[in-house]
C-alpha cells in the first residue's frame, strides 16, 4: 500500500534524521552506538509499513527498537521521533487489529517497559524512569481513536450488508411472485381454452351432453387450482406493501393464527432473538409460515412445534409437526414451497432439509449463519 | 375439400376443435398430433392442407415443429395455436415460416375463416 509505505518512510525518516542530524532540529537527540542508530530508523520507522497488514507485529518491533534503544543508552525516550511513531502505531494497532489482539498489543508494551526497567535495575542498580518518559495518556488515546474509527468501519460494513441481504429477500420474493403468476397463468389458460374449445364444437357439432360435463369438471378444476395458488399466495404474507416486514417478533401472532386454523402450534426461542439483523428475522419468519402452512395442508390432525434457536454464530429453525403428512404429499406447486424456502435459507449461506421425521410427521430444519460478526 | 392435421398437448382442445371444424361441410380433420414429433409424421404421412400447431408440447415443441416442417419442404399452411396473442413465441412461428396463428377462443366463423382462407395464401415471410 503506497499510503503505509510514505507513512513508513516518513517514521524512518524522523527517527534517522533524530539520530544522525543535528539535536534539536526534532526534538532531543537519540543517542546509542553506530549500529543501534542504524538499526533504529528500521525498527521503529520501517515497521509502520505493517500497520495494516500486521499490526500486532508491527508494534512489538516498535517497542522493541526503543526499549532496546533505552537498555543501552539509558535514557528515557523522550525524542519527538518516537512519539510520533508511537502514536501513529498506537492509532494503526487499534483501527486495523481485532480488538483482542490491539488489547494484547498494550499489554505487551508494558510487559517490555517493566522487562526493560527490571533488566536495567538488575544490571546497573540505576534506577530507571521510561514509563517516565512516555505520554501514556496520549498513547492510549491514539489507540483508542484507533479502536473506536475499527468499530464505526465494522458497523457500517455490517449496515452495508444487511441492507444487501434484505434486497436479496426481496428479490427472492419477487421471483417467487413471477412464478406464481406463470402458474396462475398457465391454470387460466389451460382449462379455459378447453372451456371454450368443448362449448364452441359442442355447439357446432350439436353434441352438447358430452361437452358440458368436460367444461363442467374444468371449471370446477380451474377453480380448484386457482383457490390453491391463491390461498399459498395469502398465506405467505402478500401484504399491502405499507406494513413493515415481519420478523421474530411476529412468530407468536403467525402461531396464533395457525392455531385459529386449527392446529395446535407450540413456538419456542431460545436466545435472544433482538440482536438478529432485520433480513435474518424475515427469512426465519417466511420459512415457519411456509413450513407451518405446509403441516396445515397435508398432515392432516396434528401438533406442530416451532423451535428457533438463536446463538452467537447461527439461527438454527425447525418446524415438526406429528401428523401423516407424506412427503409426496408436499409441494404439489411443482416443488415451489420447499425451494422457496432452500432459497431463503441460501441467501445466508444456510441449509435447509426437510423430509419425514424418525418417530413419524415430518421436519423442516434450517440453519442460518450470521457471519463474521467480530 | 381442405384438410386439416391438429397437433396440441391437450386431448380436450382437440377434442374441442375438431368438432368445430366437422361442423363445415368443406373442411376435414384429417389427423390429429400430441406433440411435434407425432405432428411431423402425421404431415408427412396425412401431407394436410392446413397444421394447427400448439406452441407448448412435449418432446419437440411447436416452434421447432414448424422449422423442420418448412426446412422438409411441407406445403402445408402452419397455423399456431395460441391462448394469448402476445404470446413472442407466435412472432417466432411467423418469422420460422408459420402462416398466422389462431386464439384458441376464436369463434366458429374466425376459425372457419382462418382454416379455410389459408390455403389460397402465400406464406408471408
Amino acid at each position: 500500500m503506497l499510503v503505509d509505505a510514505g507513512i513508513a518512510i516518513g517514521g524512518a525518516g524522523l527517527t534517522a534524521v533524530a539520530a544522525w542530524g543535528q539535536a534539536g532540529l526534532v526534538g532531543s537527540k537519540i543517542a546509542g552506538p553506530m549500529w543501534l542508530l542504524a538499526l533504529l530508523p528500521l525498527l521503529v520507522g520501517v515497521a509502520l509499513v505493517l500497520r495494516r497488514r500486521a499490526p500486532l507485529l508491527m508494534w512489538i518491533a516498535i517497542w522493541a527498537g526503543i526499549s532496546l534503544q533505552y537498555l543501552i543508552t539509558r535514557d528515557p525516550p523522550q525524542e519527538l521521533a518516537f512519539m510520533v511513531v508511537l502514536y501513529a502505531g498506537a492509532y494503526s494497532l487499534g483501527a486495523h487489529a481485532s480488538v483482542r489482539r490491539a488489547a494484547a498489543g498494550l499489554g505487551i508494551s508494558v510487559v517490555m517497559v517493566l522487562i526493560s526497567e527490571g533488566a536495567l535495575v538488575a544490571l546497573t542498580r540505576h534506577s530507571g524512569s521510561v514509563g517516565l518518559g512516555l505520554d501514556i495518556l496520549a498513547i492510549l488515546a491514539c489507540w483508542l481513536a484507533g479502536v473506536f474509527v475499527r468499530a464505526r468501519r465494522q458497523s457500517l460494513a455490517l449496515a452495508g450488508r444487511n441492507a444487501e441481504l434484505q434486497r436479496q429477500a426481496a428479490q427472492a420474493a419477487a421471483a417467487e411472485r413471477a412464478r406464481i403468476a406463470r402458474e396462475l397463468h398457465d391454470i387460466v389458460a389451460h382449462h379455459l381454452s378447453v372451456i371454450v374449445l368443448q362449448a364452441a364444437g359442442a355447439r357446432a357439432s350439436g353434441k352438447a351432453e358430452a361437452s358440458l360435463a368436460k367444461i363442467e369438471d374444468n371449471g370446477r378444476q380451474a377453480l380448484a387450482e386457482t383457490r390453491r395458488l391463491l390461498g399459498v399466495l395469502r398465506e405467505t404474507g402478500e401484504e399491502t406493501g405499507l406494513a413493515p416486514q415481519p420478523g421474530i417478533g411476529e412468530l407468536d401472532a403467525l402461531a396464533g393464527a395457525v392455531r385459529a386454523a386449527g392446529l395446535p402450534v407450540t413456538l419456542v426461542i431460545d436466545g435472544d432473538p433482538a440482536a438478529l439483523p432485520a433480513a435474518v428475522g424475515l427469512s426465519v419468519y417466511r420459512i415457519v409460515q411456509e413450513a407451518l402452512t405446509n403441516v396445515l395442508r397435508h398432515a392432516g390432525p396434528a401438533c406442530a412445534t416451532v423451535r428457533i434457536g438463536c446463538a452467537e454464530e447461527a439461527v438454527t429453525v425447525e418446524v415438526t409437526d406429528d401428523g401423516s403428512g407424506e412427503p409426496g404429499d408436499w409441494f404439489p406447486l411443482s416443488g415451489h414451497g420447499l425451494a422457496g424456502m432452500r432459497e431463503r435459507a441460501a441467501i445466508f449461506g444456510g441449509q435447509l432439509s426437510a423430509g419425514p421425521a424418525p418417530g413419524g410427521g415430518f421436519a423442516v430444519r434450517a440453519r442460518l449463519p450470521l457471519g463474521d460478526r467480530s | 375439400m381442405i384438410s386439416v392435421l391438429i397437433a396440441d398437448d391437450q386431448d380436450l382442445v382437440r377434442e374441442g376443435l375438431r368438432m368445430l371444424l366437422e361442423a363445415e361441410p368443406d373442411l376435414t380433420v384429417a389427423g390429429e398430433a400430441a406433440d411435434g414429433g407425432q405432428a411431423l409424421a402425421q404431415a408427412r404421412r396425412l401431407d394436410p392442407d392446413v397444421i394447427l400447431m400448439d406452441v407448448r408440447m412435449p418432446h419437440l415443441n411447436g416452434l421447432e415443429a414448424v422449422t423442420r416442417l418448412i426446412q422438409a419442404g411441407s406445403r402445408a399452411r402452419i397455423l399456431m395455436l395460441t391462448t394469448f396473442n402476445l404470446d413472442e413465441y407466435v412472432y417466432h412461428a411467423l418469422k420460422a415460416g408459420a402462416s398466422g396463428f389462431l386464439l384458441k377462443d376464436a369463434t366458429r366463423e374466425q376459425s372457419k375463416r382462418s382454416t379455410w382462407i389459408l390455403p389460397s395464401r402465400s406464406r408471408c415471410r
